[in-house]
């Protein structure tokens, strides 16, 4: 027998369906312990079932054994690198839109076609319309006629 | 006789007391060209999505004026009178308050582009029609137009001069269809002069720049830097982030300092010529971007300022462009007397500023070239204005 080429085994066919977590802690240690209670109740007296009669051995041996499965997760499915953090672009008003500091930034994403977008998108959502009103209509809204 | 001098002194009175109480409210146009551009921008009308296509199409010459721009010149003349009244007042103060920092609203700079397309189409609908003087003066209108946007914003000194490069595209191409006019030809160049002895400076925007970042750079305005820089955080990590975040108050004076101290580098790299600027300027660039690892006093100057190279470019470009213009007059004058183009340029023009030499002068079949002898280092090109004359 050759458990770590098994357990290799295992992870290699195994992996996709291989859920760590709470369950499948408690199944393996389950497990654990069924195969140690099975050598105990076969009657073969060895040191290694003298040993693990106890249930503190027990435990150790399969906290080894889940140290060992998890050690050999990590180093085939090695953490992925942190992605770099995107600083979040947070709505912004069209008055934002229209400061300095945005328009600065802006133009150094693309040059003076990117202010012009961005100031045009302000203004869009100012919904900026031209004032047509003469002096005459105004005159005609303040008499009210 | 006593009488006499009596009655004088009381007319002379009379006169300073109607002078003084009279003009102020008859006094047109105001002292501040920025009243005025604001009333042109509140009566602007946008132009419907055909139109406004129309418009870019006629900017890159790939259609002559048509009736539909026509009527939208038309509809907006109000707003161009507007502008070009402003554009002839001396001072221009657009009320910026320069303590809110980077917070400082800059509205104006994409109305002031709007009007000066209006004002590019008037100008090839006047050269259309044969009127080409008028043409060149809404061109030099948005010269002026151009010096009013100011250098207290970086931002604003870079759409200046890119209304500077859209009114002297204009003049080229008037230029070239323009009848041996020496007069006119004259009067362009006397405006073009006084025009860019009074520019504004890139330096003197710089020096601006600083001084809002010294309002900006601060541990109480740390939330406004922070949602401004994500917009364009290209290269800040999280660990950056973090040490703006958690920055005290040494942290943002030894921020400030490290800002001066890199923007007085800049300025001194400026005056070199273009080619060794480009390189000290690329050098203290990478400089900044490899201290901020290590210097966090250098993570804000490194975020905040723009690629310097590109902007000592831009700036060499629009100098050049002014300089083509000056020289393609002279050529152009020296046609009108002798009535064939020169062979040589005439001595003593306006230099080439990517090389710090003269334009290389080619004669083509419908006109001539002027081709600079440096490139432009961020592109690796060489530019070159064509000027065409009529037979």
């Amino acid at each position: 027998m050759k458990p770590v080429k098994n357990i290799e085994e295992f992870v290699k066919l195994e992996k996709p369906h291989v859920k760590t977590g709470g369950a499948m802690d408690e199944r393996t240690l389950n497990d654990s312990f069924a195969v140690m209670d099975e050598t105990i109740r076969a009657g073969k007296p060895n040191a290694a079932g003298i040993i693990l009669r106890s249930r503190a051995a027990k435990l150790a041996a399969a906290a080894v054994i889940l140290v060992g499965f998890g050690l050999l997760m990590v180093y085939r499915n090695p953490p992925m690198p942190q992605q770099p953090p995107q600083t979040e672009i947070v709505a912004k008003s069209p008055a934002e839109m229209l400061t300095a500091m945005s328009l600065n930034m802006a133009w150094r994403r693309g040059g003076i076609e990117a202010v012009d977008e961005q100031s045009s998108k302000a203004f869009k959502m100012l919904e900026s319309k031209p004032a047509k009103a003469s002096i005459q209509e105004l005159l005609l809204e303040l008499n009210g006629v | 006789m006593k009488t006499v001098n009596n009655k004088s002194l009381i007319l002379t009175c009379l006169s300073v007391i109607l002078l003084t109480s009279v003009s102020p409210t008859i006094a047109y146009p105001p002292d501040n060209a920025a009243v005025l551009y604001y009333k042109a921008f509140l009566i602007l009308q946008e132009p419907s999505v055909d139109v406004k296509k129309m418009m870019t199409d006629l900017r890159y010459g790939m259609i002559k004026p048509n009736d539909e721009i026509r009527q939208y010149l038309q509809d907006n003349r109000h707003a161009i009178e507007f502008a070009e009244t402003a554009a002839g007042v001396r001072d221009c103060d657009w009320g910026y308050d320069i303590s809110k920092g980077f917070d400082v609203m800059l509205p104006e700079l994409s109305k002031i582009r709007m009007t000066a397309f209006l004002l590019t189409a008037k100008a090839q609908t006047l050269a259309e029609e044969g009127d080409y003087k008028a043409a060149l003066g809404k061109c030099l209108t948005i010269h002026r137009m151009a010096r009013h946007l100011g250098d207290r914003m970086l931002i604003s000194y870079l759409v200046g001069n890119s209304l500077n490069g859209l009114a002297n595209n204009r003049i080229g191409e008037i230029l070239s269809g323009m009848p041996d006019d020496d007069e006119t030809l004259v009067w362009l160049k006397n405006q073009l002069y006084e025009i860019t002895s009074r520019a504004n400076t890139l330096k003197a925007a710089m020096n601006s720049e600083r001084e809002v970042a010294f309002q900006q750079i601060r541990k109480e305005n740390i939330g406004t830097i922070l949602d401004s820089l994500g917009d364009g955080t290209d290269g800040m990590s999280k660990d950056d982030i973090e040490k703006i975040r958690n920055g005290d108050e040494e942290f943002f004076r030894a921020s400030r300092e490290y800002y001066s101290n890199y923007v007085t580098s800049v300025q001194l790299a400026l005056d070199l010529p273009y080619p060794q600027s480009h390189q000290q300027l690329k050098a203290l660039s990478e400089k900044a971007e490899k201290q901020a690892a290590d210097n966090p006093a250098a993570i804000l100057s490194a975020a905040l300022w723009p690629a310097v190279t590109r902007i000592c470019t831009l700036d060499v470009k629009a100098g050049t462009h002014f300089n083509a213009l000056k020289t393609a007059i002279d050529v152009y004058i020296a046609r009108a007397k002798t009535g064939r183009l020169p062979e040589t340029l005439p001595a003593g023009l306006p230099r080439d500023l990517f090389s710090g030499k003269d334009f290389e002068y080619e004669k083509t079949r419908d006109g001539f070239i002027l081709r600079c002898q440096g490139k432009d280092l961020d592109k690796d090109e060489i530019f070159q204005y064509d000027f065409k004359v009529t037979k």
